[in-house]
């Protein structure tokens, strides 16, 4: 190739490559890429999990993206370039298995959590059961039970106590689990249904009730690799499993799966 | 169910409605005082009623919760002496659509007004007419397509409104669940069917609104 | 023997615009009867004076006496708001409602002056109007369908529907061409004429200033000069 034509293409070259990329955001590593979309309630876990994944991998990066398990199951079915899904619940990572985006046979559940009610520190005292008899007025927030986890387990508790119809003028719903902690927080509402884990490092909520009996739920932590995804998923997905994840998961409060 | 799908429609009606019966007399007060009266703050008000056209719609909700939730400056107040939260309500649905659609009114109102030759009020007042007399059967009359397109509009806005909504009103089943958040909702659970119903009514209304305002432009007066 | 009341007796000082862009009028205008000719080029401040006798320009100082009633009279406070004045003004544009057609336009301002109820009264007036300016077959147009002409019928007949006791006329023949501007300076002279008003007219065509003018005075920047016989100011015999 002519010197002058090498000169001309050098320039155009450069901003190729920096548009390709921009586009990809993924010029600075070079390295495995593990892509996670995981469920609201763990915003606060997965940073520390992703680390340990990062040290135990190296060259590898890790990146996350939250929302509701059924927002992001929708962002998935749509094609989101996603490697490896960690939800709040069992049935969002089974309805993308019976639709063939995810792997089967990478299906675990890596830990447990428990359904909290939640109020103000200093509030008065109330419990699942008698949420109906809150003062005219008093709201109570809940996950979308169409789309977050958290909320259709409280939904179904809710119904075993005979409570969830009577209680629907009242009820507020959030469309993720963290922003039904925010209601709370900011005393939009007088309790709040969220995971136990949720309370970690909160010190304006206090844990007024924990759903128990025989129709309490059990939150499950579910993950899987997506199809079509790096094969770095299905490690992340060993990787929450093994003690090491393990350990992280219950230093922030999760149960053993 | 038949009921549950019908009631975002009516939901959505309902507070774009009553949003337009808010902004609608103070919008086209506004538009007059603007286009006619020459004040000191003029330039500063103008700046205010168009803020709410470029601030982000989640912006706008912010702000909103600001001032209306329950530990707000204006929320806090109807707390405490009436008892009233705002936030979670189908109010809180019409303030959001109120607030956005306000600007639109006035901004597509004020130039229709601008338009009708003063000497139409001047000859009015000669004709016997108070000042307030010649702006409703004089001013606004001959702005009327103006006025019909601001009004036409608003309401699109207003039914069309969903952050600021999603974050004041939130976006309850059965209470504040409009049609814009009905359609976010339906995508995000897999309903297509439902989402399209909403999708096509919305659309259709649109539709009918472009064709309203458009034939209706703010015209100069011709002599 | 009754005191003779002029039909005019106005002198007026103000200013509008500020700084640079101020201009300053200053104009006497006194009228026994008829028709006041207000001649000058463009600009010099007629149509001006002739809002400041309606009220619808503020005046520093001065008076404004119609038929000896004092509209204006800023050195004892007193001043008649514009639409109490019962003056009649016809603008250059005509100004005619175009959300209204014509018989609606000619009846704008009866309500007031025959009340709200009375609608065959008002009905009828606005017909004897419409005839008497030649434009009883327009009463269903609207006034983006006239002539220039016919628009000015319009608005003469308008002004001259709620028996001003002063008319004002601003270049009333200006947008018209020569065969209509004729015809209707008869109209204009006759109807006023048979129902007494006293007019203003605001004009800077020579023709029309003696053809409808029964007293002149010269405008030259803002200022009244010279006033007169039409005829004997403007060199014609």
């Amino acid at each position: 190739m002519s010197s002058r034509a090498l000169a001309v293409m050098s320039p155009c070259r450069t901003v190729v490559a920096l548009l390709a990329c921009a586009s990809t955001m993924a010029c600075e590593h070079k390295g495995p890429e593990v892509s996670i979309a995981a469920a609201t309630s763990l915003r606060a876990v997965m940073p520390e999990l992703m680390h340990a994944y990062d040290l135990a991998h190296p060259g590898s990066h890790s990146s996350a993206t939250y929302g509701a398990s059924g927002e992001l199951r929708q962002q998935i079915e749509a094609g989101a370039p996603v490697d490896v899904v960690v939800f709040a619940g069992e049935r969002p990572v089974d309805e993308l298995i019976k639709e063939g985006r995810v792997d089967a046979a990478s299906r675990r559940i890596v830990a447990t959590n428990e359904l909290v009610l939640v109020g103000t520190k200093g509030g008065p005292p109330v419990t699942f059961e008698t949420l109906l008899t809150l003062p005219d007025g008093d709201r109570v927030a809940v996950g979308d039970p169409r789309t977050v986890p958290a909320g259709e387990y409280a939904r179904d508790y809710l119904s075993t106590l005979g409570e969830w119809d009577a209680l629907q003028p009242r009820v507020v719903t959030g469309a993720n689990v963290g922003a039904v902690l925010v209601y709370a927080r900011r005393g939009e509402v007088a309790a709040a249904i969220v995971y136990a884990t949720e309370l970690r490092g909160v010190t304006d909520l206090v844990v007024k009730d924990t759903a128990h009996g025989d129709h309490a739920p059990h939150p499950k932590v579910v993950a899987a690799a997506v199809h079509g995804g790096r094969t770095e998923g299905a490690e992340f997905v060993r990787f929450l499993s093994s003690s090491a994840g393990g350990k992280i998961l219950a230093s922030f409060g999760f149960g053993a799966p | 169910m038949m009921g549950d799908a019908v009631f975002p429609v009516l939901l959505s009606l309902r507070v774009a409605v009553l949003a337009l019966a808010i902004v609608a007399p103070a919008g086209v007060a506004l538009a007059l005082t603007q286009a006619r009266a020459r004040y000191r703050l003029r330039r500063l008000v103008d700046v205010l009623i168009l803020l709410p056209l470029v601030l982000p719609p989640s912006v706008i909700g912010f702000f909103l919760i600001l001032v209306f939730g329950r530990r707000g400056a204006i929320g806090g107040l109807l707390d405490s002496v009436l008892g009233v939260r705002l936030v979670f309500t189908p109010a809180a649905a019409v303030i959001a659509s109120a607030v956005v659609a306000f600007p639109i009114l006035v901004k597509t109102v004020q130039p229709a007004i601008e338009a009708v030759p003063v000497e139409l009020e001047l000859v009015a007042r000669t004709l016997g007419l108070s000042s307030i007399a010649v702006l409703l059967r004089v001013t606004l009359p001959a702005a009327w397509r103006g006025v019909l397109a601001g009004l036409v509009l608003g309401f699109a806005r207003a039914i069309g409104e969903f952050g600021a909504t999603l974050m004041f009103a939130g976006n309850i089943p059965g209470r504040t669940n409009t049609m814009p958040l009905e359609i976010f909702t339906a995508y995000q659970t897999g309903d297509d069917s439902r989402a399209a119903l909403y999708v096509a009514i919305l659309t259709g209304l649109s539709v009918g609104v472009v064709l309203v305002a458009n034939s209706s432009g703010p015209r100069a007066m011709s002599r | 023997m009754t005191a003779h009341v002029p039909a005019i007796d106005a002198r007026v000082a103000f200013t509008v615009g500020a700084g640079a862009r101020a201009f300053h009028v200053e104009a006497t205008l006194s009228l026994d009867s008829g028709v006041l000719v207000l001649f000058g080029p463009s600009g010099v401040g007629k149509t001006l004076t002739l809002l400041a006798l309606a009220g619808l320009t503020p005046v520093t100082a001065g008076h404004v006496h119609v038929d000896g009633v004092a509209l204006l009279d800023t050195a004892r406070g007193r001043s008649i708001p514009v639409h109490e004045r019962r003056i009649g003004y016809v603008p250059q544009s005509q100004a005619l409602f175009p959300f209204l057609d014509v018989a609606a336009n000619v009846g704008f301002g009866l309500p007031r002056v025959l009340g709200r109820g009375a609608r065959h009264a008002r009905a009828s007036r606005t017909h004897e109007w419409l005839v008497e300016l030649g434009i009883a077959h327009l009463a269903s147009a609207y006034p983006e369908s006239l002539s220039g002409g016919e628009r000015q019928r319009v608005a003469l007949a308008r002004a001259l529907a709620v028996e001003p006791r002063l008319l004002l006329l601003d270049e009333p023949f200006a947008s018209i061409d020569e065969d209509g501007a004729a015809a209707l300076r008869d109209v204009v002279r006759e109807v006023i004429r048979r129902h007494h008003v006293p007019a203003v007219l605001v004009t800077h065509d020579v023709d029309e200033a003696i053809a409808l003018g029964d007293r002149l005075v010269r405008f030259a920047r803002g200022k009244t000069a010279e006033a007169g016989d039409p005829r004997a100011m403007l060199g014609r015999a």
